[in-house]
């Protein structure tokens, strides 16, 4: 053995607990690191969720009063987006991208460390705002000047916080870009990268464009707020409008910052439970390529009534609506995949397939809400809420929790319960739309966001809403019930290649997969890649 | 399908070692890696900059200093 191996071995047996999971570099660990925290945010921000709908489970004024129910609404966007949506993927490719680019571990492995430590501080500065003088900031977490300037001084956390996300999300990012670009094994060109790669690839460069600007935005409110400037203040000549433009230029990418990885985990899950190649994987790289391209050119669409010139409205209506044709390929190469496929719905693609199915929803009320003289009607109302809950829940949730299924056996090298992760998933999915599609129906019949109580005609559809909220908060304790059995007690060993038609180098490797992984870069046999032959 | 025909061992190693020459290409790769990271670095912070410029021609020219 040389020198090197040695030293290799001798790292991996002489950790002790603090330098495991404190000082680590092992992208695996870093990996478990990110998943654990968002899992633990994931239980903060739908505690916020919980109590939103407890208070609006019937009209009236109930549990709290209406400036705490805005620091819900707020805060429980903010933890839900930077605080486990975001982490969760970032998470998944810390696991993931190493091993299925024959990477022996990302390309920064200190600099990750240090992405994911900033992110537990960012966010114990975030939620303690709610004990200072004048509560959490309570705008929204769009944080719209010149409401949230009228909160008390907790704004000055809440900026930090959000500086500290923004710093996190930036170097993680600069290192998938690294990692993909550097440290791909030899043979393995661009084109034949697993679509988890690819998608993480383009999210990186959004991340790396738009997340800059949100602290650009942040850091001129912060001078609004306490150095005197009037960036965001009519009275002093400024422009609370720009702050929205600045904001959306950040905000629309981040939507797809959430979703794109998402469509990479989709396209992994549907292809080995179909037993096919993914149908089109040309076209699906360039259609993630293409919407991304797109995400910068329609923020405005966010803002129709707020008073826009008629052109920008034209120009923003048909360049949003222009990302349901990219989007739609996929959709179509999708569903494409799975024709004549030999279908098995193993759990993973149980979770593929409801993504699909809720992710097409909220796409279509997406397209709804483009249309400018429609979204008159929709705007600030439940309408909006709903769509973008079926897109962030029963889509990039929904896709995340079929990443864990599809992957923990290869991270634990134990199966989890069937059984349980099934009931997991039917009551996920019929409780997550006897939740989110009666707010359609308050949407349209007018009733406004981010208000602690509403007029009594709404009455029977909040309380609907609500049951099918604890329904699903419930649900997801059966979640942690599984993935604890499955690492910590589960009898029942995995295989390497742990399904069947599961391509790519990560099912090369032993389940669990060992703490150093690819340490010399495999040779590249296409035979056992996912898109070694990309003709088709 | 869940394949059960070839169980591993939950403390399975690489099967193949690292070599001393394997190990300097890769460190030249890294060397790459580092460089990439400082260019994609540089485009984060020409956003960042240019979002403030963007706020420049609203917000400095109205700047009231504290006090005042």
């Amino acid at each position: 053995m040389s020198s090197t191996a040695q030293a290799v071995h001798h790292e991996e047996h002489h950790q002790s607990f603090f330098e495991r999971w404190f000082m680590s570099t092992n992208h695996k660990d870093i990996g478990t690191l990110y998943l654990s925290f968002s899992f633990l945010m994931l239980f903060v921000g739908g505690s916020f969720a919980m109590l939103i709908r407890a208070e609006l489970f019937e009209p009236g004024l109930q549990l709290m009063q209406p400036y705490f129910f805005n620091e819900l609404t707020g805060m429980h966007g903010l933890v839900m987006i930077f605080g486990v949506i975001m982490p969760s993927f970032v998470g998944l490719a810390n696991w993931m991208i190493p091993m299925q680019i024959g990477a022996p571990d990302m390309a920064l492995p200190r600099l990750n460390n240090l992405s994911f430590w900033i992110l537990p501080f960012a966010f114990v500065l975030l939620l303690s705002t709610f004990f200072m003088p004048g509560g959490a900031p309570a705008a929204g977490w769009t944080m719209y000047p010149p409401l949230v300037l009228q909160g008390g001084e907790s704004i000055a956390f809440m900026i930090f916080a959000i500086h500290l996300m923004g710093i996190s999300s930036i170097l993680g990012s600069i290192n998938i870009i690294a990692t993909i670009l550097n440290l791909r094994a030899p043979g393995l060109d661009l084109l034949k990268m697993p679509m988890f790669c690819w998608s993480w690839l383009i999210t990186s460069f959004l991340v790396i464009a738009v997340m800059p600007v949100l602290a650009g935005a942040v850091t001129m409110m912060l001078f609004d707020r306490f150095f005197g400037t009037n960036f965001f203040n009519a009275a002093g000549g400024g422009d609370p409008v720009m702050y929205q433009h600045v904001f959306w230029f950040f905000g629309h990418p981040e939507v797809y910052i959430m979703i794109l990885p998402a469509f990479g985990v989709i396209s992994e899950i549907v292809p080995t439970f179909s037993r096919k190649p993914l149908f089109g994987y040309k076209a699906m790289v360039y259609a993630i390529a293409c919407i991304a391209f797109l995400s910068f050119i329609v923020w405005s669409h966010h803002m129709f009534t707020v008073g826009l010139p008629l052109g920008a409205e034209v120009f923003f209506m048909y360049s949003t609506m222009l990302i349901a044709v990219p989007t739609g390929v996929k959709i179509f190469n999708w569903v494409t995949t799975m024709w004549r496929g030999s279908l098995s719905f193993e759990v993973p693609m149980l979770w593929a397939i409801a993504f699909i199915v809720l992710f097409t929803i909220g796409g279509f009320s997406g397209v709804m809400m483009a249309l400018v003289p429609a979204d008159f009607q929709y705007n600030q109302t439940y309408f909006i809420v709903a769509h973008f809950h079926y897109v962030l829940v029963g889509g990039a949730l929904f896709s995340i929790i079929g990443a864990v299924y599809y992957w923990l056996p290869k991270w634990s090298g134990r199966m989890y319960s069937n059984f349980w992760a099934k009931l997991h998933f039917w009551s996920s999915v019929i409780s997550v739309n006897v939740l989110f599609f009666p707010q359609h129906f308050l949407g349209l019949a007018g009733m406004p966001r981010r208000i602690p109580d509403y007029n009594v005609a709404f009455a029977d559809w909040n309380m609907v809403s609500s049951i099918g909220g604890f329904w699903f908060g419930a649900t997801q304790l059966i979640f942690v019930g599984v993935v604890i059995h499955c690492v910590f007690f589960s009898k029942q060993k995995a295989a390497a290649r742990v399904w069947e038609h599961a391509y790519g180098l990560e099912w090369t490797l032993p389940s669990p997969a060992p703490h150093h992984s690819f340490t010399v870069p495999p040779v590249i046999d296409d035979s056992q890649l996912a898109h070694g032959d990309v003709s088709h | 399908m869940l394949r059960m025909d070839e169980q591993t061992s939950l403390n399975e190693k690489p099967a193949r070692e690292p070599t001393d020459a394997a190990m300097s290409a890769l460190a030249r790769r890294k060397a790459g890696a580092r460089r990439t990271a400082w260019i994609v670095a540089a485009i984060a912070a020409a956003f960042f900059i240019a979002s403030l410029v963007q706020g420049h021609f609203v917000g400095i020219p109205n700047w009231v200093p504290p006090g005042h």
